[in-house]
C-alpha cells in the first residue's frame, strides 16, 4: 500500500519524473507519428496500386494470345472469381504538337473495368468541371464534346462517321494527368482545370506485332483519340504514362482483332489465299476475386486453369497469373524495406528510451537513498522498495506514453492543417505536394500499432526502472541512512 | 540475581544483546567499534546509552534495531535471535517490534505529517489490509499527533515543520505500530535546549505510560531521566549508575 501512496506522491512532487515522463512521451509520440505517416504512405500506395491493378492480372506476351474469350469465360465460372476482362497493353507514342512521348496504352472495356478495379475513382475531373472546360457547350462541337466527355464510360465509336463532326468519330480515352509533358501543379499541389488536356485530340501511334511477336511487314498505325478525362491514381508511374482507350480501338490499331483473313499462298501446291477466320488476341486479363478468398489461392486456381488450356498449344510460355502485390513487387518491396529499416531505427529509439528512463531513475534512486534507508529502517521489505520503483517506472511509462499517444494523435490528425499553418506563418513547407505524389500527408493513426507502441513504451519504462529499482532494493538500511 | 530476599523480581529482558562485535572495514584498515557488548533492555525501563562521539552508540542501536548485522554475538528479542531472522521476518521485526527515532528525524519529505506516521503502518499491509484497517490507523495516528500537540499540523509537510515538530512526528511514526521497544538515537541532538527538553518530557511521559525505551545520547543531563545509564567506552559497555525508579 505504501508503494501506491509514495508513487502518487513522487509523481506529483519532483522534476525528475517529469523529465522521465517527457522522455517517454516524446519517444512515444515520435514513433507513433513517424509510423502513422510512413504507414499511411505505404497504405495509400498499396491502396492505389491495388485499385488500379485489380486483384489478379494474367499477363501474356506482348503480341497477345488467342482464345482469351474462352479463358475469361472459364475464369469467370470459377466460384472464387467475381469478374474477369481481357485487356491490351502496348507501348505507344503520343504527340503533343511537336513533342513526342512514349506511353503505356491500355485497351480496356471501361464498363467491365469499373466492375473489376473501380477506375472511376481515379478520374480527376467531374462532369461539371468538364462542361466548364469544354467552353461553349451550345455550339454543335461543344455539345458533341460534352456528350462524349460526360458519358458514363468512354466508348469506341466504331468506324469514323464520314462527313460528321470530326470529334464524334473519335474513340474516347482517358489519360494520366502527368502524361502531358508540360503539366504543372499549383502551390497547393492541385491540378488546375485550365491546364487540363481533357477535350484534346491526341494522335497515338502504335506498332502492331505479328502473332509470333515480330514487327514483320506491318506499318506503324496512327490514330487520333479524344481525351475525355484525366486520371490521377496516386501512382506516379501510372499517371505519367497511362493512356486508356477502348479495348476494340486498341485491338484494331494493333491488328489483333478477330477478322477474316486469307491463308498463305503455297507455291508448291498452288493452294492458299482461301478465306479464313483469324481469332482475336489480348495480352492481359484482369480478374476480380470474391471477397474473403485468399488471393494466392485464387491465383493458383486461375494459373492451373491457364496451364490446362495451354497444354496443347505451341506457345512456349503460358500467360502468368500474378496478384497485384506481385505486379508491384519492386516498388512495394522497396517501401516495405524502408519500413523494415524504420522499425529497426525504432528499436534503437526504444533502447534510447530505456536508457533515458534508467538514467533518470538511477538519479531518482540516488536522490531518494536516504528515504529508502528510512523506509527499510521502519520495516519496508527489499521487494517492497523494488516494487516501489518498478511501480514508479510503470506509472511514468503509463503517464508518459498516454500523453505521447495523445500528442501523436493530435499532431497526426492535424498534420495537413499544421503544415498549412507553418506555410502561412513562416512560408516553410515541410511537405511539398508537388514533389510527393500524394498531395495530402497521410493523417490517420493506426490505433493497433499505436497501442503496440504505447505498450512498448510502458515496457521500456519498466525495464529502465528495473536496474535502479534492484539497486535500491539491495541497499542496506544503515548504509542508506548514512548516505549523504 | 533475583532472590527471595529482594522485594523486586527482575523480569526477563525484552531485548538482549550478548557479545556484540562490529568491525568496519575501510580501505584495508579495520575499525573495531564494538568489542563484545552485552546489553539488556528490561520491560518498561528507560535505558540511556552514553558515550563520546564516535564511540559506536549509533552502531549499537542500529544492531539492536535490526538495521545492520553484527560480526559476532547475538541480539535476542523475546528469546529469539533477531539475526537468525531473514528477509521479511527481519522487516517485520523492524516494523512491529521496535520503533526507531533518528537524530535527523528522517521524515519522508513528500508526505504530510499524518502520512509520515501512517506510512509505517502501511509497510506491512497490502492494499486490502490497509483499506480494512485504514480508519483505525488514521485515528490512532491522529491521536498520537494530537497527544504530541500537533493536532493542527497534520496536513503539513516536513519542510513546513520546526525541528521539534518534526521529531514529534518521527516519534509518532515510531509508535504507530505499538512497538515493544522504542529506540531513539540522540533524539534531541539536533534541537535547541528548550525544544530538546520538551522532547525529553515527551519521552518521560511515554516512559511513564510503560513504554520501554532505549535512548542514545552524549549529553549526561539527558541521562538524568533514565532508569538506567550505560556508557560505551572502548567498544564495551559499562553500567554507570542506577537511577532510583
Ligand atoms: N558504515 C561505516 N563505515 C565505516 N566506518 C563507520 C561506519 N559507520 C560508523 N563508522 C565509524 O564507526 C565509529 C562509530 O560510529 P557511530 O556512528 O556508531 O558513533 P556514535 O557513537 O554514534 O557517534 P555520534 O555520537 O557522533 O553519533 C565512527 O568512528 C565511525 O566513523
Ligand atoms: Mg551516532
Amino acid at each position: 500500500m505504501f508503494k501506491l501512496l509514495l508513487i502518487l506522491k513522487y509523481l506529483r512532487r519532483k522534476l525528475a519524473p517529469l523529465f522521465a515522463a517527457s522522455a517517454v512521451m516524446l519517444c512515444t509520440a515520435m514513433v507513433i507519428i513517424v509510423m502513422s505517416v510512413m504507414g499511411g504512405f505505404l497504405e495509400n500506395f498499396r491502396a492505389s496500386a491495388h485499385a488500379l491493378t485489380g486483384d489478379l492480372v494474367i499477363e501474356g506476351p506482348l503480341q497477345g494470345f488467342t482464345g482469351y474469350e474462352e479463358l475469361v469465360a472459364e475464369i469467370e465460372a470459377l466460384p472464387e472469381i467475381v469478374a474477369a476482362a481481357p485487356m491490351l497493353r502496348a507501348v505507344g507514342l503520343v504527340n503533343f504538337r511537336d513533342t513526342a512521348k512514349p506511353v503505356q496504352l491500355q485497351g480496356v472495356d471501361f464498363k467491365k473495368l469499373e466492375q473489376i478495379v473501380g477506375y472511376k475513382k481515379t478520374l480527376l475531373w467531374n462532369n461539371d468541371q468538364l462542361r466548364e472546360h469544354v467552353g461553349d457547350p451550345q455550339s454543335e462541337l461543344g455539345r458533341a464534346f460534352v456528350a462524349k466527355m460526360t458519358r458514363d464510360f468512354p466508348i469506341d465509336p466504331g468506324p469514323d462517321a464520314p462527313g460528321g463532326v470530326p470529334v464524334l468519330g473519335l474513340p474516347e480515352a482517358v489519360m494520366g494527368v502527368e502524361v502531358y509533358p508540360f503539366q504543372r501543379r499549383n502551390d497547393q499541389g492541385d491540378y488546375e482545370l485550365n491546364r487540363s488536356r481533357a477535350g484534346e485530340r491526341l494522335p497515338v501511334t502504335v506498332i502492331p506485332l505479328t502473332e509470333s511477336g515480330t514487327v514483320g511487314a506491318l506499318e506503324p498505325v496512327r490514330r487520333e483519340i479524344l481525351i475525355t478525362n484525366e486520371i490521377k491514381s496516386g501512382l506516379y508511374d501510372i499517371d505519367a504514362s497511362a493512356v486508356v482507350l477502348p479495348f476494340t480501338t486498341l485491338q484494331t490499331m494493333l491488328n489483333m482483332q478477330p477478322r477474316t483473313g486469307f491463308t498463305d499462298f503455297d507455291p508448291n501446291t498452288g493452294r492458299g489465299g482461301e478465306e479464313t477466320q483469324v481469332p482475336g488476341r489480348a495480352n492481359q486479363v484482369v480478374v476480380k476475386v470474391a471477397a474473403g478468398v485468399y488471393l494466392l489461392d485464387a491465383r493458383d486456381r486461375v494459373q492451373s486453369l491457364i496451364d490446362a488450356q495451354w497444354k496443347d498449344r505451341s506457345l512456349a510460355f503460358p500467360p502468368l497469373a500474378r496478384t497485384w502485390e506481385e505486379v508491384h513487387q519492386n516498388i512495394l518491396g522497396a517501401v516495405e524495406n524502408e519500413k523494415g529499416l524504420v522499425t529497426f531505427l525504432f528499436g534503437i529509439i526504444g533502447l534510447v528510451a530505456v536508457v533515458m528512463v534508467a538514467t533518470t531513475f538511477y538519479m531518482i534512486v540516488l536522490e531518494k537513498t536516504r528515504d529508502i534507508g528510512v523506509l527499510r529502517a521502519i520495516g519496508a521489505s527489499r521487494g517492497g522498495i523494488m516494487g516501489l520503483f518498478v511501480g514508479y517506472g510503470l506509472a511514468i511509462g503509463v503517464v508518459g506514453s498516454l500523453l505521447g499517444l495523445a500528442i501523436a494523435v493530435a499532431i497526426v490528425t492535424n498534420l495537413n492543417e499544421i503544415q498549412s499553418l507553418l506555410n502561412t506563418w513562416f512560408g516553410w513547407q515541410m511537405w511539398d505536394p508537388k514533389t510527393y505524389f500524394f498531395d495530402r500527408i497521410p493523417d490517420t493513426v493506426n490505433y493497433t500499432e499505436a497501442l503496440r507502441v504505447v505498450a512498448g513504451a510502458i515496457l521500456s519504462s519498466v525495464i529502465g526502472a528495473l536496474i535502479p529499482a534492484w539497486i535500491a532494493g539491495r541497499l542496506k538500511p544503515v548504509d542508506a541512512l548514512r548516505y549523504e | 540475581m533475583p532472590t527471595e530476599d529482594h522485594p523486586h523480581v527482575t523480569p526477563p529482558p525484552i531485548l538482549h544483546a550478548t557479545g556484540i562485535e562490529k568491525t568496519y572495514r575501510m580501505g584495508g584498515k579495520d575499525l573495531r567499534v564494538l568489542k563484545g557488548v552485552d546489553c539488556e533492555v528490561r520491560p518498561g525501563e528507560l535505558l540511556a546509552i552514553l558515550g563520546r562521539s564516535g564511540s559506536g552508540k549509533s552502531t549499537l542501536l542500529h544492531l539492536l534495531g535490526g538495521l545492520d548485522r553484527p560480526d559476532g554475538g547475538t541480539v535476542t528479542y523475546g528469546g529469539e535471535d533477531v539475526y537468525r531472522r531473514r528477509g521479511r521476518s527481519l522487516d517485520r521485526y523492524r516494523n512491529h517490534s521496535v520503533g526507531f527515532v533518528f537524530q535527523f528525524y528522517h521524515l519522508l519529505p513528500e508526505l504530510t505529517a499524518l502520512e509520515n506516521v501512517t506510512v509505517a503502518a502501511m509497510l506491512q499491509r497490502g492494499v486490502a489490509g490497509w483499506l480494512g484497517a485504514k480508519k483505525q490507523i488514521i485515528e490512532r495516528a491522529a491521536g498520537l499527533l494530537d497527544q504530541m500537540g500537533l493536532a493542527d499540523r497534520m496536513k503539513h509537510r516536513p519542510a513546513k515543520l520546526s525541528g521539534g515538530e518534526r521529531q514529534r512526528v518521527a516519534i509518532a511514526r515510531a509508535l504507530i505500530n505499538r512497538p515493544q521497544v522504542l529506540l531513539a538515537d540522540e533524539p534531541t541532538g539536533n534541537l535547541d535546549q528548550e525544544t530538546g527538553t520538551s522532547i525529553l518530557e515527551l519521552f518521560d511521559e511515554l516512559h511513564a505510560g510503560g513504554q520501554t525505551t532505549v535512548m542514545v545520547t552524549h549529553d549526561p543531563k539527558v541521562a538524568d531521566a533514565a532508569d538506567r545509564v550505560v556508557t560505551l567506552v572502548g567498544g564495551r559497555l559499562a553500567e554507570s549508575a542506577a537511577q532510583p525508579a
